[in-house]
């Protein structure tokens, strides 16, 4: 699940930083989008082929969150 | 709900790549303590088949994984996933029709069924097959890693008692709770499901 695997790799990353993301799994975009939305971690998309490719940035789970209208 | 999301702030990124700025601030890991506002959820796992049982724990992992407090609570055919795969021979204590249930069910979630293509027991083993050739994680795994993520996993009492099973025919850290404690926990969540 990389899904899983990400979260599992944010524990031990400090705040601000960065990690890319490469998985093959079809629904994998649609889930990261979710999984940032819910956990406020930054998204960065690079890459929806076939392979997709995104840049995750951590953020401070304790800061003020913005909110979606 | 469906507009735009998050704005992009192209060029910024790189120059800020693995650099924190953030002083010197040690705090506690973030994922595991349960925060003031954290979002919870609740699956309320009911089913012995495999492949409900595999749902509830990609749900329910998904959802830790996306920092949320989540409890699985295992009522009736449920619990048997839970159960450990080889527990102490011996009566321990149990009556003859306790130990004619503990046959008859599910020795472990690897003995669980398909709710759909079981074709005597041919099914589970096809689709155990199809998910390792897909490079899916097994329900063992997820059952690992549900724990690894902090899951609570709660036993119903009185299941466990209706099927005459012990806590020890159970793997370990679970935890026990009733009906009441199920509620408790679904009253709190933003996810409730019942699988």
């Amino acid at each position: 699940m990389p899904i899983v695997q990400l979260a599992v790799a944010l524990r031990d990353m400090e705040i601000g930083e960065e990690v890319e993301v490469e998985a093959t799994d079809a629904a994998f975009l649609a889930d990261v989008r979710a999984w940032s939305r819910l956990t406020g971690n930054d998204l960065e998309e690079l890459d929806g082929g076939d392979v997709c490719r995104v840049r995750i940035r951590k953020v401070d789970p304790d800061a003020e969150q913005d909110e979606d209208e | 709900m469906s507009g735009p999301t998050t704005s992009d702030t192209p060029g910024t990124l790189t120059s800020s790549m693995c650099s924190c700025g953030t002083g010197a601030r040690t705090e506690p890991a973030p994922c595991s303590t349960t925060h003031e506002g954290t979002k919870q959820s609740t699956f309320i796992v009911f089913s012995k088949e495999f492949d409900k049982q595999l749902m509830a724990f990609t749900l329910a992992n998904s959802a830790a994984a996306s920092g949320m407090s989540v409890t699985m609570f295992f009522t009736f055919w449920g619990i048997t996933a839970l159960r450990r795969p080889n527990p102490n021979r011996g009566a321990n204590g149990k009556s003859l029709i306790d130990r004619v249930f503990g046959w008859m069910l599910p020795r472990s979630s690897k003995g669980l069924p398909l709710s759909n293509l079981q074709f005597a027991g041919l099914g589970p083993k096809l689709v155990r097959w199809r998910m390792r050739r897909l490079g899916v994680s097994s329900l063992e795994e997820q059952i690992e890693m549900a724990q690894a993520l902090g899951v609570h996993m709660v036993l119903c009492d009185t299941s466990v008692e209706l099927m005459g099973l012990r806590r020890s025919d159970f793997r370990d850290g679970l935890e026990i709770g009733g009906a009441t404690a199920c509620i408790g926990a679904a009253a709190n969540s933003e996810v409730a499901m019942v699988i």
